[in-house]
């Protein structure tokens, strides 16, 4: 089995070394286990940093967002033949020795596998209050939509099979897609599954959502969901 | 309608032709593109010319003066032409996006023969 972990970047140069050294210590029976790099157009010196090490990387030569970026590593991985594909932020906050059970999981018949928060201890963040809220709201937007309950609807971890590859690299949204991909998922009738996982803080840098911004994201998404839950199947 | 307005309706429609005639010819405007302004200058233009047509119509729905009708009109065209800008430029979002995705994985496999 091959396994394709798309790692998005965007300004990580002093994040990405350290992600990707954590990455290549976790070894899977049976599996082989691949990554990529998107360096989404960063304007610091992540690309250097990334020839430098040797890292595999795609490089976008504009910033797509986070979306744009992420759905390119799935059509990278629906164009090499892989069979699974992992999520995995590029700032160090996801702990890549999940994997092993993200995979674990999908093995068990599960389409679509995300790493959740359910343990906040070390998830410290400023706003986290404010996040929380924001989740739980999303939550209960898709539940609504889905009747399916999501506890972490926003978390940028997770792994997929190969149906899912094939459906991401055709459609993904750009903007903010993790809680917009669960509806399009879940409308399918496709299975998710949350496995608990514990977040790093951050090694470096700022995170990119401030207060300010999330009334805006948690419109948009909101919106987002429910146009995407309206949409009749095409396919 | 007065007949001032009538000639200044004609006369500016006549120069905004030329203007989008003269930006199609130097290829700054796709055809495509040009027609719906042809489009809206040729309703324009047949509004100034049939005022008797006009008036009886703008009673007919209930505005006060004929120019206010027109005006809307003029208004409502606008809303049209913007709307269909807004689906052009979502539309050469999702294939920039596409592009910048498609020359990424190009560049990379394009590393890997070296």
């Amino acid at each position: 089995m091959k396994a394709l972990v798309i790692i998005p970047a965007y300004n990580e140069e002093e994040n990405i070394v350290n992600t990707i050294n954590s990455l290549k210590k976790i070894k899977l029976k049976g599996i082989k286990l691949n990554y990529i790099v998107i360096n989404d157009g960063s304007k610091d010196k992540t690309r250097e940093t990334l020839i430098k090490n040797k890292i595999k990387f795609i490089d976008l030569i504009y910033n797509l967002g986070i979306g744009g970026a992420v759905q390119t590593g799935y059509k990278y991985a629906l164009y090499n033949n892989y069979d699974v594909a992992i999520q995995l932020d590029g700032d160090g906050q996801h702990n890549p020795e999940y994997i092993k059970k993200l995979i674990e999981e999908l093995n068990n018949g599960n389409d679509l596998v995300i790493g959740s928060r359910f343990i906040e201890k070390i998830d410290s963040f400023k706003s986290t209050k404010l996040r929380r809220i924001g989740k739980n709201i999303l939550s209960f937007v898709i539940k609504i939509c889905t009747n399916k309950t999501i506890k972490d609807p926003t978390s940028g971890f997770r792994a997929c099979n190969k149906k899912i590859i094939e459906l991401f690299s055709k459609n993904y949204p750009i903007d903010y897609p993790e809680p917009d991909t669960l509806v399009i998922v879940l409308k399918r009738k496709y299975k998710v599954l949350e496995i608990p996982v514990q977040m790093n803080k951050r090694d470096k840098g700022k995170s990119s959502i401030t207060p300010l911004k999330s009334i805006y994201y948690m419109i948009k998404v909101s919106l987002s969901i429910i146009v995407t839950s309206l949409e009749k199947r095409s396919e | 309608m007065s007949t001032k307005l009538t000639i200044t309706l004609i006369l500016l429609n006549i120069i905004t032709m030329l203007f989008i005639y003269h930006n199609v010819k130097k290829k700054k405007i796709i055809l495509k593109y040009a027609l719906i302004w042809f489009v809206a200058s040729v309703i324009l233009i047949f509004c100034a010319l049939t005022p008797i047509l006009m008036e009886s119509l703008a009673n007919f729905i209930g505005f006060e003066t004929t120019s206010n009708m027109i005006f809307l009109f003029v208004v409502g065209i606008n809303i049209i032409i913007t709307f269909i800008l807004t689906t052009i430029i979502s539309n050469q979002k999702n294939k920039i996006t596409t592009l910048i995705q498609e020359l990424g994985i190009v560049k990379e496999q394009l590393n890997n023969d070296k």
